[in-house]
């Protein structure tokens, strides 16, 4: 039986999360903190003890935190990745390779702006151990280092070629060369990322039906936001149409039409037809701004599939509710911790949080 | 008077200084309306560099509040590889534009490379960030632009008012007493060549009756 294969999987996870996460009354408690030092304190007799332990010997608060939840992210992909069933892990890492992506934008952006290793490689992802490539597998922290050695943008590109995602470098070398402009690149690679990640749930069980869902919603999301940068940017609709992904639950044709509206306001009332945000857009039709409009996406997501993927038991679902439930406290705990070092107001980080 | 010293009373020198204090007075006026138009301008100037100040200090105050929320929102580290990501500024290329001869500086370029569309492949929190920040450099060069052309524009109305005093309470009256002071002395000449003819006339006439009586006193002699 294939389900088989998930029941220790969902038997792990279920009895690691209770520990691992934390409960919504904890993170609101940590929004009652006087400031980060206060919150280092009330996290570590959880599950990020031991990384903040391990990270204070190299770093002080607010960057012990950081490194100490980035670590704790890592682990838990890890817990993950290894949980899943053999069948499953193609999809897990296609998930994983968005790190990737970040690496590899990075790379090629250091060697256009003629950045040295030594300022570049601080930043990778996989470094400091940011959740990362080490996780999906696909390009370890030392071959990252490999190819961050090469002294141009060819040299990063031909040793790239050996991935799934060469080819569409190597369409992009003699533009990047000779433009120096990355965002065409970016786009088709995050278009691969998407249809990548479809193409690993196609057919894979007949149970990812929600998995698939929360992906063409994260890529409705991806392009909703794409448009109202355009918009706000005043870019021509060419421009928007190459940074739009295929595969989400709003047609791109209908994307573009709705681009077409007048300002941000008519593409957000005309978005409503598509996506029921209702209350969540309360933030927003306050101050108007583009972050508030995206987090209540990200709520709207959350709301919409988190539950769903718990409650898909014998299935890969159980293990990317895992997975994007440990990102979303990560967001979390990371939202607080900037909130209170900046003496940001209680009711604006909450206002920035998001919850199953 | 001291400086007539040297001011020839002579009618071309009549009609030269008179000729000069004409053209005194259109410089005069010349000037007044180059400061009219200097004043008109500095206030144009002066209440758009205010209301820019105005608008960067809430400006950088967004500013500041887009970076807390990158970082908050995106975090530190990748708020940082943004940063790395954008290209050094292009350099500064000033250029001049006049303003009733005074050459005020426009300053050009300065911005950096970000390939505009790039922004759309950024989290919202770092592209908001980017572009208030883009928005604040354009802001500050602006503000440089124009509080130097303020300082430039406020220096010339000071030179033409000094200029325009100069000719006003200087220059013109100093034409105008030269002209008192030929004027004077040319009525003098006449005078002393109308009185210097009557006492030839006078002299001449005395002579004409001394002739007669001497010529009558000879014909009695002869008789």
């Amino acid at each position: 039986m294939p389900t088989s294969s998930y029941s220790s999987s969902f038997g792990r996870l279920q009895a690691l999360s209770s520990n691992i996460f934390l409960s919504k009354e904890f993170v609101l408690n940590l929004l009652k903190s006087d400031d980060v030092a206060a919150m280092i304190k009330m996290l570590e007799p959880t599950w990020y003890g031991p990384e903040i332990q391990r990270a204070a010997s190299m770093y002080s608060s607010p960057e012990l935190l950081e490194v100490a939840l980035n670590r704790h992210l890592v682990d838990v992909n890890k817990i993950a990745l290894e949980a899943a069933p053999f069948s499953g892990k193609a999809a897990l890492r296609a998930y994983l390779l968005k790190w990737d992506i970040h690496n590899i934008e990075l790379i090629l952006s250091s060697k256009i702006i003629g950045h040295t290793i030594t300022e570049t490689e601080p930043f990778l992802v996989s470094s400091r151990n940011f959740p990362a490539g080490i996780s999906a597998g696909n390009i370890s922290h030392d071959e990252m280092k490999i190819i961050l050695s090469q002294s141009n943008v060819e040299g990063v590109i031909n040793q790239l070629l050996k991935y799934r995602y060469g080819n569409i470098l190597m369409q992009h070398q003699d533009s990047i060369q000779k433009t120096g402009d990355l965002s065409p690149m970016i786009a088709d690679l995050w278009e691969f990322y998407y249809t990548n990640l479809m193409e690993s749930l196609k057919f894979f069980q007949g149970d990812e039906g929600t998995i698939r869902d929360l992906f063409r919603t994260q890529i409705d999301n991806k392009n909703i936001m794409s448009l109202l940068k355009g918009k706000d940017s005043n870019f021509d609709k060419e421009i928007v149409s190459k940074h739009l992904v295929n595969g989400g639950n709003i047609p791109i044709e209908k994307l573009l039409d709705i681009f077409s509206s007048k300002n941000t306001d008519e593409v957000v009332t005309r978005l409503e037809e598509h996506l029921k945000l209702g209350e969540m857009l309360e933030s927003y039709s306050k101050t108007k701004n583009l972050i508030d409009f995206e987090v209540a996406l990200d709520r709207f997501i959350i709301g919409t599939y988190l539950k769903k993927l718990k409650n898909s038991a014998l299935s890969l679902g159980s293990i990317f509710h895992f997975i994007i439930t440990s990102e979303y406290e990560w967001d979390n705990i990371k939202r607080i911790a900037y909130g209170k070092r900046y003496a940001i107001p209680s009711e604006r980080i909450n206002s920035m949080l998001v919850f199953e | 008077m001291s400086s007539n010293i040297n001011i020839r009373p002579t009618r071309l020198e009549y009609i030269r200084t008179k000729r000069r204090i004409l053209i005194a007075k259109k410089g005069l006026k010349l000037l007044k309306l180059k400061r009219q138009a200097l004043i008109l301008e500095f206030f144009n100037i002066s209440k758009t560099a205010s209301a820019l100040r105005g608008s960067l200090q809430s400006d950088l105050l967004k500013g500041y509040e887009s970076i807390r929320m990158a970082e908050m929102l995106a975090g530190s580290m990748r708020l940082e590889n943004e940063a790395m990501k954008i290209p050094l500024m292009k350099n500064l290329q000033v250029m001049s534009k006049s303003i009733m001869g005074v050459h005020i500086p426009r300053i050009m370029g300065g911005q950096s490379e970000v390939v505009e569309e790039h922004l759309l492949e950024l989290p919202t929190s770092i592209t908001e960030a980017i572009k208030t920040f883009q928005k604040i450099h354009k802001i500050v060069l602006d503000v440089a632009e124009k509080e130097t052309a303020l300082r430039k524009l406020l220096y010339e109305i000071e030179k033409t008012k000094r200029k325009s005093n100069a000719i006003e309470n200087v220059f013109i009256p100093k034409l105008m007493a030269a002209v008192k002071f030929i004027t004077f002395r040319l009525d003098e000449i006449e005078r002393d060549t109308f009185m210097m003819l009557k006492t030839v006339k006078r002299k001449m006439g005395e002579r004409e009756q001394q002739e007669i009586i001497l010529k009558e006193s000879e014909l009695k002699i002869h008789v």
